[in-house]
């Protein structure tokens, strides 16, 4: 493997600045994640249109399908250059990174005809409805209903609640994990739909989260009604068809993001040493963890670089890719609470400014605990390279052949 | 699997000191040699608890003649070769002695590690001759234990790699109440943790490759983060596969004290993790004032 750009590569890079040199806008309404606004949102539509007009909006995806029919180092290439200019969004993250290639591989020819430009192109936002109350890290423990309508028509009745719906407040549609058979074992009796989040009988709202912001949602299904043309892949597939979805998620190799160990670095020359002697970055303890953070930062870049080699080459990554999150969410922890010791009483004060070294590793204070959480838990991670990756051999489970309305549930 | 060798010393540490710092006429005196096994090297650097480095050397050269006492050197039972710190005119400098010539005496040391051996070296009057340029030596000794470090990585992530393999394999032999040990949690996820810190040691160590190939603006750096990666890697995969095999573990019925020995042994033998954690920082220092 290399770790510098091919002449390709460097060719590339050169075009996708010139590029950005003309297009990208001077000035851009960033907000940090949960703050989203009429506003922002408006701004970060502009610009991801304008990448879909050039090919860049998604760069791995077929020419077909308005994609630029690129390469995955080409991707991150030009993500590394947009977000030197930082003007990345992720609002379309949830859509273009999982919901629509999960309609491209498993819904009918009329949902890709519908769906696929309009979400490229940043008019159309998606969300992902599969968490729920009762299922978190057991996702396939569904329990929102979808019944098929009495009249004939062959519509669903939707009723049911999920929550952690990133995004559904500014969100045109999102994709539901429903059960249609609770007499059958979880994963068969699941039904995969698309669900107009304008339709009548959902009910959107947002969360209060530990940070203060409301990027999360609960969302309530009462009595809506979906077409059976809204179903994506077959009646009790829908497991199948959320694994294409979180293999989507997995494949969006995790990254820490905010301030890093070269913030935590640099706001530690600024801050005096222990009674006064110098910096914190003269302190030989500080020293000694500044020196694990890098490390562990840094490898996990170079580990990344390791599956993009693989990508490049044609290959499929190898399983250090699975590590990616697991790593990158607690060293968001570590970093945090290591700036906010270093800081002492002043670190109490809320910073506003998230784009600072200080308010950066304060929302990384409350991020980290989410990061660990959100999109497979530590021990969710753990178990599934203790299982998929080293072949330990799978837990013992007690709701495996078991009518899903006799699983024990809890309270 | 563990090798009672003195590879290390001799490829890692002594060949590519003579090949990065050597004249033309030691070169050609000491390669060859190397290579058909004639000659086993060693580095004399320490003489006493801690990392002291250049600020600890008492070892004195004058007129071509060494002495002082250095203490352990790894592979000095064994080695026919030393390189060796001393103070030259109060100047730290690096010299190459032929330890089967006269007026060196050694005694074996015990080590934690017994397939790594070790010797306490008395040099009173040795020949030796200078290794790279005078009043230089810091920057010579940083050269050759960058290089070691980047090349001893590969060796640690060897070991931890085994030992990950080792205890996967007894978590699915062993049973404990009715089922695999591998099965449960608890177990799962010692091993990922294993598996985590392996692959963020093998990236560590392939980027420490590539900039002793490539890249020397970014050895420093990457082959300190190698070598903090691969300690930590190595050290932590020891002890957890020795526990995961539980009560055998803990006896000469198992390779794992091999490794829990051998872990040690290379975290030590070039300068231990506070040492390199805190040339790391230095580096990066240096770096983001270029």
């Amino acid at each position: 493997m290399d770790f510098s750009d091919t002449p390709e590569e460097a060719a590339y890079r050169e075009e996708v600045r010139a590029w950005l040199r003309s297009n990208a806008p001077a000035s851009s309404v960033r907000v940090a994640h949960g703050y989203e606004n009429e506003q922002s949102i408006a701004s970060d539509k502009a610009w991801q249109a304008r990448k879909a007009d050039a090919g860049y909006a998604c760069i791995t995806w077929p020419v077909e399908w308005g994609g630029g029919g690129g390469t995955p180092v080409q991707e991150i290439i030009f993500r590394e250059e947009e977000s030197r200019l930082g003007i990345g969004s992720a609002i379309f993250g949830l859509g273009l990174g999982m919901c629509i290639p999960t309609i491209l591989t498993a819904g009918s020819d009329a949902d890709k005809a519908r769906f696929v430009r309009p979400a490229m192109r940043g008019e159309e936002i998606w969300c992902q409805l599969f968490s729920e109350p009762s299922s978190g890290s057991d996702v396939a423990a569904s329990r929102t209903r979808a019944v098929r309508a009495g009249d004939g028509s062959g519509d669903w009745i939707i009723d049911g609640q999920k929550v952690w719906t990133s995004g559904a407040h500014f969100s045109d549609f999102g994709l539901l994990l429903a059960r249609t058979d609770p007499d059958v074992p979880k994963h068969k009796g699941l039904t995969m739909f698309w669900v107009d989040m304008k339709a009548p009988g959902i009910d959107i709202r947002p969360i209060h989260q530990a940070d203060g912001g409301y990027g999360f949602n609960e969302v309530y299904f009462s009595g809506v009604r979906l077409k059976d043309g809204q179903r994506v892949g077959d009646v009790g597939r829908g497991w199948n068809v959320a694994l294409v979805t979180l293999m989507n998620e997995r494949l969006s190799v995790g990254r820490a993001s905010g301030p890093d160990w070269r913030a935590l670095m640099g706001l530690a020359a600024e801050i005096p040493g222990i009674e006064g002697r110098g910096s914190v970055l003269g302190d030989g303890g500080f020293r000694q963890r500044l020196a694990d953070y890098y490390v562990a930062g840094e490898a996990l870049r170079l580990t990344r670089l390791r599956s993009l080699t693989a990508l490049s080459r044609g290959e499929t990554p190898g399983p250090e890719a699975s590590i990616g999150k697991l790593v990158a969410a607690r060293q968001m922890q570590d970093l945090a609470f290591e700036a906010l010791d270093r800081l002492d009483r002043y670190g109490i004060i809320a910073n506003e400014n998230a784009a600072g070294a200080i308010g950066g590793f304060q929302r990384n204070f409350f991020w980290g605990s989410a990061m660990r959480i959100a999109g497979g838990t530590d021990e969710i991670l753990k178990n599934i390279i203790a299982e998929r990756v080293l072949g330990m051999p799978i837990d013992i489970r007690v709701d495996r052949d078991v009518a899903f309305k006799d699983v024990p549930a809890g309270t | 699997m563990i090798a009672p060798i003195p590879f290390a010393s001799t490829v890692y540490i002594f060949a590519e000191a003579v090949l990065a710092l050597g004249s033309e006429a030691q070169q050609d005196a000491l390669l060859p040699a190397i290579a058909s096994g004639k000659v086993i090297g060693c580095l004399a650097d320490s003489e006493g608890p801690g990392a002291g480095g250049a600020a600890q050397v008492q070892t004195r050269a004058a007129q071509g003649r060494l002495s002082g006492v250095k203490i352990p050197v790894i592979y000095g039972d064994v080695a026919t070769h030393a390189i060796v710190t001393a103070l030259e005119d109060g100047k730290p400098g690096l010299f190459l002695v032929d330890l089967c010539a006269t007026a060196t005496a050694r005694k074996l040391l015990p080590t934690l590690d017994p397939t790594r051996g070790a010797a306490r070296l008395e040099f009173s009057g040795a020949p030796c001759e200078r290794l790279g340029p005078a009043g230089d030596s810091e920057a010579s000794l940083d050269k050759i234990l960058d290089r070691a470090a980047v090349l001893m990585s590969f060796e640690q992530v060897g070991g931890a790699d085994r030992c990950l393999e080792v205890a996967k394999i007894y978590a699915l032999e062993r049973h404990a109440f009715g089922r695999a040990i591998g099965s449960y949690q608890a177990i799962k996820h010692k091993l990922a943790d294993m598996f985590v810190k392996n692959e963020l040691a093998r990236s560590s160590a392939y980027y420490g490759a590539w900039a002793l190939n490539d890249s020397d603006e970014d050895l420093a750096v990457a082959a300190a983060a190698a070598r903090i990666a691969g300690t930590s890697a190595y050290d932590f995969a020891a002890k957890e596969n020795l526990h995961v095999h539980g009560g055998i573990g803990f006896t000469w019925e198992m390779d794992c004290h091999l490794h829990l020995r051998r872990a040690r042994q290379l975290a030590l033998a070039l300068g231990g993790p506070p040492f390199w954690r805190e040339r790391l920082v230095r580096a990066l220092e240096r770096r983001s004032m270029n």
